[in-house]
């Protein structure tokens, strides 16, 4: 049977983790091809709504990144992302999910590498995890 | 959207809500929460548009908070929740939305419980000697106690410190007293309330077939229900739409009513005043049942407010939709009535209008002070009651 391959989402701020994600890219640097990464302004501007709409869409995992404590460019909004991603977790456990299919990760616009090695270790992660059980039939 | 609308189907409609009988008497308008509040909202002029076959604007469609007033009071019982839910699912069809509070997360956890192969686990935090059911499962498992969408409302509106699981704690504690020992199916669904009312009618039988599967499966015979909106919807609106629906449907708060001897092990003396919330009154038509039980409380003194029963005030928002400065008006007015009555405590059967009267109490300062806002249910057990 053919390995299991996890379609993941990828939120990821403008200010820092995209440009960390762009860095990994002109790096030249692998990472698994299972990620689709979406643009955010800010981390903060994820919510639990975005999450599971990405789960309810058939994502098999999600990961949110966005500027190191202290650099979000609008002051507090990763201090948000967290407080958000953590309630995430406690619904999407509730809702019989596992809560590690949901990961936060801080990554500057300088960490190329940390982008790709946090990104790969994810999917690995997710690919042991298996498919969601999420299949929306309405 | 008027264009896409067949005048066949505003004829139906017409017929269906009798909005033919209406005698433009206006009873309706100067009784809408949203119209007397907000900006110029008319269920009225609605209700003559119907008639010339024109439906209201898509703004107007999902305002209605459908908190029954209107219909309640209409000479001509028309009735407008309904009208106003038809014309929603026409609107649904044609792809059109409303505008979701919360971003959509409570939506969106509507919508994830269609997935057949979830494994939620709906016991947390509730009594340990509460067996769960899991979906693989076949028993016979006799009663069951539904608990509905409060530990998702918990976890989401942790900082409001509502305490909402203590609800169910007590209801299951107050059953056992009257020696009832519901199970729980782990994987209970969201009951589809808000998917009903919001028009997405494919939703609702989606989620209705999966509750009603898990009953089957797990040999329920009957229910047990505090939530007043999964009550409703399951006692009301699950035997109409699904096809075998062979289980009895008990409110918790009735079945109290009816079943708790044991009088209160305290008497300190106590005011507390009760909010009919809409679909335990108005749609459920249990009004004195939570009075009797009060009545019986030894030092419980309950003064009514100036609106009650079929009159109760609006607790501001429904559906989780369309929440703004009309539903913190709304919230504010039913608070400050609650207050006028001198009690120390305003009791709701309702936690979802505990949770909209919370927020506007957080965002203002002033409301915060006004009254204290509690279950009755739990209020009852923290009584001691038994
Ligand atoms: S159901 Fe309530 S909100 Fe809707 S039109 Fe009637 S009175 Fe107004
Ligand atoms: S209260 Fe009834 S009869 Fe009067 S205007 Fe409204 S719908 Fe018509
Ligand atoms: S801008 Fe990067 S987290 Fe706010």
């Amino acid at each position: 049977m053919a390995r299991f391959e996890p379609k993941i989402i990828a939120f990821a701020c403008n200010w820092c983790s995209y440009a960390g994600a762009d860095l990994a890219g002109v790096s030249r640097l692998q990472y698994p091809p299972n990620i689709r990464t979406i643009r955010v302004m800010c981390s903060g501007r994820i919510s639990p709504g975005l999450i599971l709409k990405a789960f309810e869409e058939g994502a098999d995992g999600v990961f949110v990144s966005g500027c190191h404590i202290g650099d979000c460019h609008y002051s507090f909004g990763n201090r948000r992302a967290e407080r958000q991603v953590e309630l995430t977790r406690k619904l999407i456990d509730l809702l019989g999910i596992e809560p590690e299919r949901l990961h936060l990760e801080w990554i500057s616009a300088t960490e190329g590498e940390k982008f790709a090695k946090s990104v790969t270790e994810f999917v690995e992660r997710i690919r042991q995890l298996g498919k969601s059980p999420i299949k929306v039939t309405h | 959207m008027e264009k896409a609308r067949s005048k066949s189907r505003i004829k139906e409609l017409t017929q269906q809500t009798r909005a033919y009988l209406c005698i433009d008497c206006s009873k309706c308008t100067a009784s809408c929460p949203i119209g007397r509040v907000g900006n110029i909202y008319s269920p009225r002029s609605f209700v003559q548009q119907l008639l010339n076959e024109q439906a209201p604007s898509h703004e107007a469609l999902w305002r209605c908070l459908t908190c029954g007033l209107c219909h309640h009071r209409c000479p001509s019982d028309v009735d407008f929740p309904g009208y106003i839910r038809e014309l929603r699912r026409e609107a649904i069809k044609q792809g059109l939305k409303p505008h979701p509070t919360h971003s959509g997360t409570i939506q969106e956890i509507m919508r994830i419980m269609t997935s057949p192969d979830l494994r939620p686990n709906r016991c947390s935090g509730l009594p340990d000697w509460v067996e769960p059911i899991t979906p693989d499962a076949r028993k016979s498992a006799g009663d069951i106690y539904f608990v509905g969408c409060a530990p998702y409302l918990e976890a989401i509106f942790e900082d409001f410190h509502l305490r909402l699981l203590d609800t169910h704690k007590a209801a299951l504690e107050l059953l056992r007293s009257c020696d009832v020992r519901p199970y729980v199916l782990s994987s209970e669904r969201c009951c589809g309330h808000d998917a009903f009312w919001s028009g997405d009618h494919d939703l609702f039988m989606e989620l209705a077939n999966l509750n009603v599967e898990t009953f089957r499966r797990a040999g329920v015979k009957r229910i047990f229900v505090t939530c007043p909106e999964c009550y409703y919807t399951l006692a009301m609106q699950y035997p109409k739409y699904v096809a075998d629906f062979p289980f009895e449907v008990i409110n918790t708060v009735k079945f109290l009513a009816d079943n708790l001897r044991v009088p209160s092990t305290t008497d300190h003396q106590i005011s507390v005043t009760y909010l009919d919330s809409c679909r335990m009154g108005r749609f459920g038509n249990l009004y004195e049942e939570p009075r009797r039980l009060l009545s019986n409380l030894e030092g419980v003194d309950l003064v009514e407010m100036q609106m009650n029963r079929q009159d109760a005030p609006c607790c501001g928002s429904n559906l989780w939709i369309n929440c703004d400065g009309v539903s913190k008006q709304l919230q504010k007015a039913c608070l400050q009535e609650a207050a006028r009555t001198g009690a120390s405590i305003l009791l709701c059967p309702c936690d979802k209008c505990r949770i909209h009267l919370a927020c506007a109490q957080l965002e203002n300062g002033d409301l915060k002070e006004t009254i204290k806002t509690e279950n009755i249910v739990s209020f009852l057990y923290r009584r001691g009651v038994k």
